[in-house]
């Protein structure tokens, strides 16, 4: 063979291998993967959220990613231990250390227990957890609440940093979870309702909302996006509307041991038992079914 | 002059004249001197936690939101500073503890890194143990530090439950501190200090207690109860933090919500107290590092008002 033909023999043979081998990448790039991933605002609110739709796709051989949205720096009550909690009254009623007051933890300790604490609660549901780390609305320092936007709250959490509140008007936090999602491409994904709620959960929600719809601009396989009901979605109006109805109806009876489980290591936040405490003041709450609403899906195309 | 005014004067006069009495009804306690203020240039600090008093009475102060160490002489004049955010060497995230050995050497629990790393007396990064998990040499968050007389570091692993130690190479030596080995689970506890008699002293802040342990774990005293307010009584303390020993042997803890210091004998017995500035102010202040000087005299971190007081002994 001339080197000439041996040449040209040797270019088709390389272009004979790399055309298939890119639509291969790009047939796998464009389909989401078995994964879900749950946003939750802090810690625990995957489980409150999402527990045993969580569980039971993970059962189904999904991956789980488990998302802390915020850096958890608020919210801790150390003394809040089983018996303790007076849901009726709405107080504490003894702690562990018997002192007869209920301490806030300062914000970074407040942020490695609730930390650990999700940490644990991954490791129940077979997860991969993922902090986010975006910066609270609210701070304790000692007893004493620094709610955001005021100039104490600036010295302990000066801007520019990634922040839920601020999030929607920085590309540069919107593009952060747009990289989450492209590094996942999970057929899942599930949020807060945004705008809904509360402040930290529904900006939250909102973010999220931005980043899902950003990533299917960009052409990335995501999958669907479910939110919860909750919120403005789940007035009567917007219920009459068709607009708020849930479409989603997973049915977790199977996978709520699973939830209870990973939801108690959350300590500080429920005394460790869920059942006792959050259901029996929690009228209303399914246990039974967790219900989303479909808001976005990239798989009908 | 008029009762009224008479009143008025003696209640202009108290406000002038008697904070100082106020603060130190107790003891007789004076502060002598008090440095730093919020922010980030040399000598400002910003949330400092704990501190330490080498032999030369050089303190060196952690200044936890800014994440570096700075050293100031005895009276508060800035020497050097060193450390920034990062997990490099010689960089920190949010650092808590800080101790120092017979030789200088000072060595600093990097909390939210996970490890301990070991400085020169300037700041030169010399050597670091540590990584976050369960296994011997890791943490997960560790707090306070301290070092004996033979050199053997202390390190509080918080949410691990224990106490690890390690010879001056920073060389896995033991741990101990469960909940098993000791009867009691330490809640959070915060602050170390060694005794004179070589035992060990641990704040568990959120027990409200102090414990005084051997050298090999074994828990010798705990004492202490709840109390807090004007009715809290000597003994009693409301979220102890910093621990410290001086010449004698006798304990200074920084009584966090009670806004005071409190000297005990080696032996936990009550001694005295001191009132520090945050009886004035319910929220704004709290005594949260302390360290004795050779000379005697006592160093406190406050952590909301961003300075080291300096009292007299």
């Amino acid at each position: 063979m001339k080197p000439g033909t041996f040449l040209r023999f040797l270019k088709y043979s390389i272009l004979a291998f790399l055309v298939p081998a890119t639509f291969i990448i790009a047939g796998d790039g464009n389909k989401p993967r078995k994964c879900i991933l749950v946003f939750g605002a802090h810690a625990d609110d995957v489980e409150q959220m999402a527990g045993g739709t969580f569980a039971k796709y993970i059962a189904e051989g999904y991956q789980g990613i488990y998302v802390c949205v915020m850096n958890n720096l608020s919210g801790n009550q150390i003394e809040k231990v089983p018996g303790n909690w007076d849901f009726a009254g709405r107080k504490l009623t003894a702690a562990v250390t018997g002192s007869p007051k209920v301490y806030q933890v300062d914000a970074l300790e407040t942020m490695q227990i609730r930390r650990e604490e999700a940490l644990q609660a991954a490791k129940v549901f077979g997860a991969e957890p993922v902090f986010l780390d975006f910066c609270e609305p609210e701070l304790w320092l000692g007893r004493k609440l620094v709610i955001y936007g005021t100039e104490e709250y600036l010295k302990y959490d000066p801007p520019g940093r990634k922040h839920v509140s601020l999030a929607t008007r920085y590309s540069e936090d919107v593009n952060f979870v747009v990289a989450l999602l492209k590094k996942y491409q999970s057929e899942i994904t599930i949020i807060h309702t945004p705008g809904g709620e509360k402040l930290d959960h529904g900006d939250s929600g909102y973010l999220m909302y931005l980043a899902f719809k950003k990533a299917i601009a960009q052409g990335m396989a995501v999958g669907k996006l479910w939110t919860l009901p909750h919120g403005w979605l789940s007035d009567t109006e917007a219920q009459e509307s068709g607009r708020g109805r849930a479409d989603v109806r997973m049915d977790i009876r199977k996978y709520r041991t699973i939830k209870y489980e990973a939801w108690n290591k959350h300590r500080s936040q429920n005394g460790g038992d869920i059942e006792k405490g959050f259901m029996s003041r929690s009228d209303g709450y399914d246990q039974d079914f967790e219900k989303f609403i479909t808001v976005l899906d990239n798989t009908k195309k | 002059m008029k009762n009224s005014q008479l009143i008025k004067v003696i209640f202009a006069a108290v406000l002038i004249c008697g904070i100082t009495p106020i603060v130190n009804a107790q003891s007789g306690q004076g502060m002598t001197k008090q440095w730093g203020e919020f922010g980030d240039k040399p000598g400002q600090l910003k949330y400092p936690t704990m501190i330490a008093v080498d032999k030369s009475s050089n303190v060196y102060v952690v200044d936890q939101h800014n994440q570096r160490i700075q050293k100031f002489d005895a009276e508060g004049n800035f020497i050097l500073m060193w450390g920034r955010l990062g997990k490099g060497p010689g960089e920190f995230t949010y650092p808590y503890g800080i101790a120092i050995d017979s030789k200088g050497f000072v060595y600093v629990a990097d909390m939210n890194n996970n490890r301990v790393q070991k400085f020169s007396p300037r700041g030169e990064y010399l050597a670091s143990i540590g990584s976050y998990g369960t296994q011997d040499g890791q943490f997960k968050y560790p707090y306070g530090i301290a070092v004996d007389e033979k050199d053997v570091l202390y390190v509080i692993d918080a949410f691990n439950y224990r106490i690890q130690t390690f010879d001056s190479d920073l060389k896995f030596l033991a741990k101990w501190g469960s909940e098993e080995s000791i009867g009691f689970k330490a809640y959070m506890p915060h602050e170390i200090a060694i005794g004179r008699d070589g035992n060990i002293i641990l704040s568990d802040r959120q027990n409200h207690r102090i414990s005084i342990f051997s050298k090999e774990g074994a828990l010798v005293k705990r004492f202490g109860q709840y109390g807090e307010g004007k009715e809290a009584k000597g003994g009693q303390f409301s979220e102890p933090h910093g621990v410290a020993v001086d010449s004698k042997g006798d304990v200074y803890v920084c009584d966090r919500y009670n806004f005071r210091i409190q000297l005990l004998t080696a032996s936990g017995e009550y001694k005295e107290h001191w009132m520090t500035p945050g009886v004035l102010d319910d929220s704004k202040h709290f005594p949260i590092g302390i360290a004795v000087g050779a000379d005697g005299s006592i160093y406190v971190t406050d952590h909301y008002a961003h300075c080291v007081q300096k009292y007299a002994r």
